[in-house]
């Protein structure tokens, strides 16, 4: 490889190559809450500077001491102890314009005449790029790479025509951006059907609507709502489906519910932990608590390993995660990554849900997402030894507001489509990022040109 | 961030032991905590004997014309005070610290006080001739502890040595860690259960009183309420040698007049008709090694034989066979006892739920003990739930989450303050009706009055967060339909990009030679 394109040190094409600050300077008493952002290990995880984890922050006259720690857009960051290897840059439409980075850091400044910032970070990304990194690594405590400065500036990466290289980027960003797009477009979704989920059954926004319209008394607890509709807020669902709720409330046990709806256990409206039949020793999908999703539906990783003990789970399902910080920390995910008929399985602490028809699946998922259930979750907490975790028995304890069979079957009828489309977007994903990993050695190598470079260039610059 | 700061009860005088802890402890060298624990609190001890004596002798001195004769044991006997014979004076032996004999002068110091006064035979340590103990710093040691309180008012003086020499065990016991545990319950905890019980006056007993803080806090409890110390009489019994000895030491130094006894308490039970008005402990969390198993038919088990690998329910029935007919028990156990039910532990507590003994659980927060981070819980059983004092709560039971209360002090402990100890007494105040103590409210996500029949639904499971319900959940103000709108608005957006971003990769594959 290389062959293909001439080689250029990371000294001929570097503006600057820095250390990050020494610990000692960068302390966690030295943190504000607002300031210059301090880039950390777990922004890095991607090809560029990741804005939607939090930042800590330093003052300005902070940073203003840490001068060489001071990064901006278009800057190189590596790790040099730790989670060796990660590369990342800030991209040109970061959060903010100026960083820190922290004391396992350094960064290049590209020379950007000579070599861009996506192609430096596309090449060590490459497996070739990896081993010239690591190749001076020191593996006596942490791992580092040694003297990472003057070990960075003697590094040799191939060097295409600035045009090429844009090219290529180009390529493998709109990649990226595709699979960036899918994952807040998950998002948007997921907030919907929450959004509905909430309005219906917690809120019971359709019938304050229908009981203001037939001038029925309303309680308490929805008296803002409907002094909203009062004073003309739109009604909150079309027409036929508003119908479908009645227009009063009657008293439970549980405060004002809609009139004809049920106050029923839990276990009565959704199967805690349901047989799932796996043989010991088969290899199936399995999927880890480390991987599973604190936000949104939809693990990242999951592995095949062989079946040993823990729960089980098949397509539809909604994962708890039942077990201290986890349960608080909000795992939890909906299965939609296993095919028909497959079983997964994942750790014992997971507590299966799952609705008995007419409830869709995903109200399983919607619930265990509200507060209002995740805040029964943690206080149901037994146990002494520190690890303490929630018994699946207490889950009898919670009532659920159930309604009619007709309005369980709307609901489906609308969340069932926005999470089968959040999961295309996540397939797709992995497709595009396989995709990806593919083009990548390839394109920076030279090996894969493309047919037309000059067309490519005119379309990017247009 | 900021760091928080240290919210200790901050009198002027913390300054001055935290200091005091620094110099004895830079003296330490290379000595186990654990070991050099008994130098220097023995040290404390003697010092705060001496300066008793001196102050009285004082006072006799100035009246030997009426008569009066500071040589004479009699005198101080008869006013409480310990005898120190003249080899064992502070003076004297402060005037041979420099000495390399002075390992021999303290042991004999303390021989010659155990030798006068029977109340503290084989109470103080007597080996501070030993070659292991570095005879200079032990020297340095003695210089350290003649100035404490020095030149202050002899009453002032013993007040702030049995502070001393509180401070000083709480310090050990953080630097033991693990072991720390054994002899030392954190102050903040044990005044939750003082304060809950409010322990004005009659028997008060701890079957498991390791260096005596129960005892201790309770005496602090009574004359903050301006009540009298000889109001209460007081009951222990800790099985380990050693750490039974710094309870004597840690009573003694508080002038608290005290009987405890020195064994095991499952097996040798020193106060077997002792009925208490109030029982306060903290036993050993889940202990396995209490040799149950040959205690099957024992007296004490109304409710049930607990299982031999864990003394949580054997410790919970001592304390019940100890109560007397209006008595009150407070104790620590750790959660596992509100919810367990393997071997029986299940049963034996559904007996004493049913037997409607339950007054009120608390559940703490974690990380509050030196020797552990599990979290526990508080019990309260009351022998009759109906008796005079209060209101009747029979069939009722109090349960409080108190899991979010507390504040770090570093990064592993956590420490409930002066308010979140007034708020958790101040609601079981409440509850039972104490005078002056306010209306009783359920609070959702804190407390909640419970009835026999809840806990039954709860198959006998006396953890809080199940009965207290959730916290009222803040909605995030923004209407359905309002939400509703942006949201489609940015999924349009969205599918837009992505129908572009789409075309872009196609075109882009298309050029690599991959149109499909």
């Amino acid at each position: 490889m290389g062959g293909e394109w001439r080689e250029a040190t990371i000294e001929e094409v570097a503006e600057k190559v820095a250390m990050g600050p020494f610990g000692s300077s960068i302390k966690v008493e030295t943190f504000v809450s607002d300031g210059i952002p301090v880039i950390s290990g777990q922004h890095l995880h991607g090809f560029k500077v990741d804005d939607r984890i939090g930042f800590n922050y330093v003052t300005e006259e902070h940073a203003g001491r840490l001068r060489n720690a001071n990064v901006q857009r278009g800057d190189v960051i590596f790790t040099h102890a730790g989670n060796i290897g990660q590369v990342a840059f800030v991209p040109w439409n970061s959060l903010y314009e100026r960083y820190v980075i922290s004391q396992r850091q350094f960064y290049m400044r590209c020379d950007r005449s000579k070599v861009i910032p996506e192609f430096v970070v596309a090449y060590f990304k490459t497996p070739e790029g990896q081993h010239r990194l690591l190749a001076n690594t020191s593996q006596t405590g942490v791992p580092s790479i040694a003297r990472p400065v003057s070990y960075l500036r003697t590094i040799p990466i191939p060097l295409p025509p600035i045009e090429e290289q844009r090219a290529i980027a180009h390529i493998l960003g709109t990649l990226d951006d595709k699979i960036e797009l899918n994952r807040k477009m998950s998002e948007t979704l997921e907030e919907m059907a929450r959004a509905l989920f909430k309005s219906w059954f917690v809120n019971f926004d359709p019938v304050v609507w229908n009981a203001v319209q037939a001038g029925n008394p309303i309680p308490e607890r929805f008296a803002a709502t409907a002094a909203r509709y009062h004073n003309g807020a739109p009604c909150p669902v079309s027409g036929n489906i508003v119908n479908l709720f009645p227009d009063s409330f009657e008293s439970s046990e549980l405060g004002d519910i809609p009139k004809g709806w049920e106050v029923k256990p839990l276990p009565q409206v959704i199967d805690v932990n349901p047989p799932r039949k796996l043989t010991k020793g088969r290899v199936a999908p399995y999927l880890d608590m480390a991987n599973m999703p604190t936000q949104g539906h939809s693990p990242d990783v999951v592995i095949e390993r062989s079946f040993t003990s823990g729960m089980r789970f098949i397509n539809g399902d909604t994962l708890l995660a039942r077990i201290t910080p986890c349960l608080e920390n909000g795992k939890t995910a909906f299965v939609d990554f296993l095919n028909d008929g497959q079983v997964g399985w994942g750790s014992t602490e997971y507590i299966v849900l799952r609705p008995k028809p007419p409830l869709p699946n995903e109200f399983a998922y919607c619930l265990a997402r509200d507060a209002e259930f995740r805040e029964f979750a943690i206080q149901s907490m037994t146990g002494s030894s520190g690890r303490q975790r929630v018994p699946a028995k207490a889950l009898d304890h919670f009532t659920i507001v159930t309604p009619p069979e007709e309005i369980s079957r709307a609901f489906g009828k609308q969340v069932t489509p926005i999470f089968a489309r959040s999961s295309a977007a996540a397939l797709e994903s992995r497709t595009l990022a396989v995709l990806r990993d593919t083009l990548l050695p390839k394109l920076i190598s030279g090996k894969l040109r493309v047919k037309d470079g000059g067309k490519l260039i005119e379309r990017i610059q247009t | 961030m900021a760091r928080k700061p240290q919210n200790k009860n901050s009198t002027a005088k913390v300054g001055f032991e935290q200091k005091l802890w620094q110099a004895a402890d830079a003296l330490r060298n290379n000595m186990d905590a654990a070991e050099y624990k008994h130098v220097v609190l023995g040290l404390i001890f003697l010092k705060y004997i001496s300066d008793a004596f001196e102050a009285k002798y004082a006072e006799l001195t100035a009246q030997i014309s009426e008569g009066a004769d500071p040589e004479d044991p009699d005198e101080y006997r008869a006013a409480s005070i310990f005898w120190v014979p003249k080899e064992a004076r502070w003076a004297h032996l402060k005037a041979n610290a420099p000495q390399p004999t002075i390992g021999k002068l303290v042991d004999d110091a303390m021989a010659a006080i155990e030798r006068d006064n029977p109340s503290l035979k084989g109470v103080l340590p007597k080996d501070y001739a030993r070659p292991g103990l570095d005879k200079e710093r032990l020297g340095q040691l003695i210089n350290l502890v003649s100035d404490i309180a020095l030149g202050d008012p002899a009453e002032r003086a013993r007040d702030t040595l049995g502070r001393v020499y509180e401070y000083f065990l709480s310090q050990f016991a953080s630097a033991e860690g693990k072991k720390g545990g054994q002899f030392y319950t954190p102050t903040h905890v044990v005044r939750v259960l003082v304060e809950m019980l409010a322990p004005y006056k009659g028997r008060v007993y701890d079957p498991c009183c390791g260096s005596g803080g129960m005892f201790v806090q309770s005496e602090k409890f009574i004359e903050a309420h301006a009540g009298r110390l000889g109001d209460i009489s007081i009951y222990g019994q800790e099985s380990n040698y050693t750490t039974w000895r710094l309870a004597k030491m840690n009573l003694a130094i508080r002038g608290i007049d005290a009987q405890i006894a020195h064994g095991d308490t499952f097996h040798n039970d020193a106060f077997p008709d002792l009925k208490a008005d109030y029982v306060l402990a903290n036993p050993p969390f889940n202990s396995s090694d209490w040799r149950g198993e040959l205690l099957k038919d024992d007296k004490r088990w109304v409710y049930g034989v607990p299982p031999a690998g864990n003394a949580n329910f054997a410790w919970v029935q001592h304390f019940l066979h100890h109560l007397a007919p209006n008595g009150i028990a407070g104790f620590v156990l750790a959660n596992g006892s509100m919810s367990s039910n393997q071997s029986g532990e299940g049963e034996i507590r559904r007996n004493i739920i049913e037997a409607d003994l339950v007054d009120c659980m608390v559940a703490l927060p974690g990380q509050l003990f030196y020797s552990t981070q599990i979290p526990v819980c508080l019990w309260f059983l009351a022998r009759d739930k109906r008796n005079g004092r209060f209101r009747d709560r029979r069939g009722k039971t109090l349960f409080i989450d108190a899991r979010k209360l507390g504040t770090m002090v570093d990064r592993t402990h956590r420490e409930l303050t002066e308010e979140d100890i007034r708020k958790i007494a101040g609601t079981y105040h409440a509850w039972r009706g104490d005078r002056d103590a306010g209306e009783y409210e359920d609070v959702p996500g804190f407390c909640k009055s419970a009835t026999l029949d809840d806990i039954r639904k709860h198959g006998h499971v006396l953890t809080p967060g199940r009965y207290v319900g959730a916290e009222a959940q803040e909605d995030d103000g923004e209407p359905f339909e309002e939400k509703m709108k942006r949201l489609v608005a940015q999924l349009k957006e969205q599918q837009a990009e992505a129908a572009k971003l789409d075309a872009a990769i196609a075109r882009n594959l298309e050029e690599l030679g991959y149109g499909g």
